[in-house]
């Protein structure tokens, strides 16, 4: 999908792997900084975290089963409403089901979306052009134990 | 949430026990169709101040299909369209939202087809459509020009988004853009709960820098330019991006002021307020003796940006605003029940009225204090009203939204980042 929208750019004229997913292995993170134009860092710990940190300050964290194991949560906080169908993968599907369930009776300019759709649980909110919010797989992970 | 359930309860009680008594009382509202009572009951209001950089606010059942959204305090405005540079070829379009979360004036396109209003273009002179992304969905369709009246203040030549809702659409929204939108664009009075959104935020663009440069790596882009072949994602400089009205007065142009009345704890079915352009700048828009500045982060790599803090009970929330768009005090309080009957999981129904104090602060070491309740959600959706002073729910553990129930009884200034008075970064006072 990236492809063809943005063949136009040069810095971005090959045709990159998609972002590192949820539920999937966490290799794709260093094409994700290529292709974000980003620093990036790796703490270690009982889920190994890969911090993505671009130029305007935006920030966009893996947590990953160590040596690049399955992505079991990623949070952001972002200038920009990151792809939730590139990060959430084979979850999206779900999250939109659950969101556009959850948004009716609700406000357009309510800012926030908390769902838990099966396994997946989504927190998500915007604000002028503020965008935080994280996701993970209930099953796999407290996200505050990963968080440490 | 609740529509369907408290629709009913609505109508019962209204057929039941007739109006809701009070200083006064609304007339009837009709529903869609011209069938039935929907709701009667009191009204609040504040009057003051007018003159020509005021207008008129109303928390209400919304547009025509109103109660049937089944929405509560949601704050709408009448909006004035023109063509540019025409004081007659003009459309008046009522109940927009008046949000303070988001940027810019965006109208259904149906509601100005009457207009011929210029496409806004693209650095390669095709025509500019925008994928606008809220958090509930995503909003799409063409940008153009127009001269928007506000109260007696006129923004020239501002460019607005037209929301698509025609079918076929001006130009079909790209997939990431569906995508950015969970599936489905929000393209009606029902999904939009009103005939367009006036974004009155504290910075002066819709998207800024990143739109300027046109790299919308890891997003949806914003800006698309289109033709019949289709849309590409397209570079925006700032000054044509959808913009801030009031930023674009000719003066009155540095914020806004609300103000609503002071609600009883049922609330009311309708809540009347004055929007107020200016802050300092008339006699009607002084910063009073005991108004309290609480200034937002700015810098924008600190988990700050834009926030301000609130605590409650020791307990500190980094993410915190205010925020006219929002429809309830949002925060995260385990002693609070969110066992409601009739809603959804979120909404807060404690057995008996909670008080909570509250301290706003910023990192200047400016503070202020707030105390509010938290009322039973299941009683005041059974009421009939849709105005309420003391509606909570649950959010996200970082996050305390100080929503429209803030604003009763209060006047909030809210301030626009760039422009005189908050030159060095936004703040808002209470």
């Amino acid at each position: 999908m990236w492809c063809g929208k943005f063949l136009a750019l040069p810095l971005i004229a090959a045709c990159l792997p998609a972002m590192a997913v949820l539920g999937e292995p966490a290799a794709q993170v260093q094409a994700d900084q290529i292709r974000l134009q980003a620093s990036r860092s790796i703490t270690p710990g009982v889920w190994e975290r890969h911090t993505l940190r671009l130029a305007d300050g935006s920030e966009i964290t893996q947590w990953a089963q160590p040596g690049g194991g399955k992505v079991v949560a990623i949070e952001w906080r972002t200038h920009f409403k990151p792809r939730l169908d590139e990060l959430l993968g084979r979850y999206f599907a779900a999250y939109q089901l659950a969101a556009q369930a959850g948004r009716r009776g609700t406000p357009t300019a309510n800012r926030h979306l908390m769902l838990q759709a099966g396994d997946l649980v989504v927190e998500n909110q915007e604000r002028l052009q503020v965008y935080t919010g994280r996701a993970y797989l209930a099953s796999a992970v407290n996200l505050r134990g990963a968080a440490q | 949430m609740r529509p369907w359930t408290y629709l009913a309860l609505g109508l019962l009680l209204a057929l039941l026990t007739g109006c809701g008594g009070g200083n006064s009382t609304e007339t009837t509202l009709v529903g869609p169709g011209g069938g039935g009572v929907v709701s009667q009951g009191q009204v609040a209001s504040v009057d003051q101040p007018t003159g020509p950089n005021t207008a008129d606010l109303v928390v209400d059942t919304g547009p025509s299909t109103g109660f049937a959204l089944g929405v509560a305090n949601v704050l709408y405005t009448t909006v004035t369209i023109c063509e540019p540079g025409s004081a007659t070829a003009c459309v008046t379009v009522d109940h927009v939202l008046v949000d303070t979360g988001s940027i810019g004036l965006r109208l259904l396109r149906s509601s100005t087809s009457s207009l011929k209003l210029p496409a806004q273009t693209a650095p390669n002179g095709r025509e500019v459509a925008e994928c606008y992304p809220f958090v509930v969905g995503a909003i799409w369709g063409p940008v153009a020009r127009a001269d928007v009246r506000l109260g007696g203040e006129l923004a020239s030549e501002l460019p607005v988004q037209l929301i698509d809702d025609a079918t076929p659409q001006r130009f079909a929204a790209p997939p990431d853009c569906v995508a950015s939108a969970n599936g489905s664009l929000l393209a009606s009075v029902t999904s939009l709960q009103a005939n367009g959104i006036l974004g009155l935020g504290q910075v002066r663009y819709d998207c800024g820098l990143r739109c300027q440069s046109g790299n919308y790596v890891g997003s949806a882009a914003v800006y698309d330019s289109c033709s019949s072949a289709g849309c590409q994602p397209t570079a925006l400089p700032t000054n044509q991006q959808v913009a801030q009205p009031v930023a674009r007065f000719a003066q009155n142009n540095n914020g806004t002021l609300i103000i609503l009345p002071k609600l009883p704890a049922t609330g009311v079915a309708v809540a009347k307020g004055r929007l107020v352009f200016g802050i300092g700048t008339q006699s009607n828009n002084q910063l009073e003796t005991a108004t309290q500045v609480i200034h937002l982060g700015t810098d924008p790599a600190a988990a700050n940006y834009l926030y301000l803090t609130t605590t409650v009970d020791g307990q500190s929330f980094g993410q915190s605003y205010v925020d006219s768009g929002s429809n309830a005090f949002f925060f995260a309080d385990a002693s609070l029940s969110s066992k409601c009957a009739g809603g959804g999981s979120r909404w807060y129904c404690p057995s008996k009225a909670t008080t909570l104090s509250a301290r706003l602060s910023d990192s200047s070491g400016a503070s202020a204090s707030v105390s509010f309740d938290i009322v039973n959600a299941d009683g005041l959706f059974g009421s009939g009203n849709v105005a309420f002073s003391n509606l909570g729910a649950s959010t996200t553990a970082d996050v305390f939204v100080w929503g429209l129930p803030f604003f009763y009884g209060r006047k909030v200034y809210t301030s626009i980042w760039g422009q005189p008075l908050a030159a060095d970064g936004p703040w808002i006072a209470f």
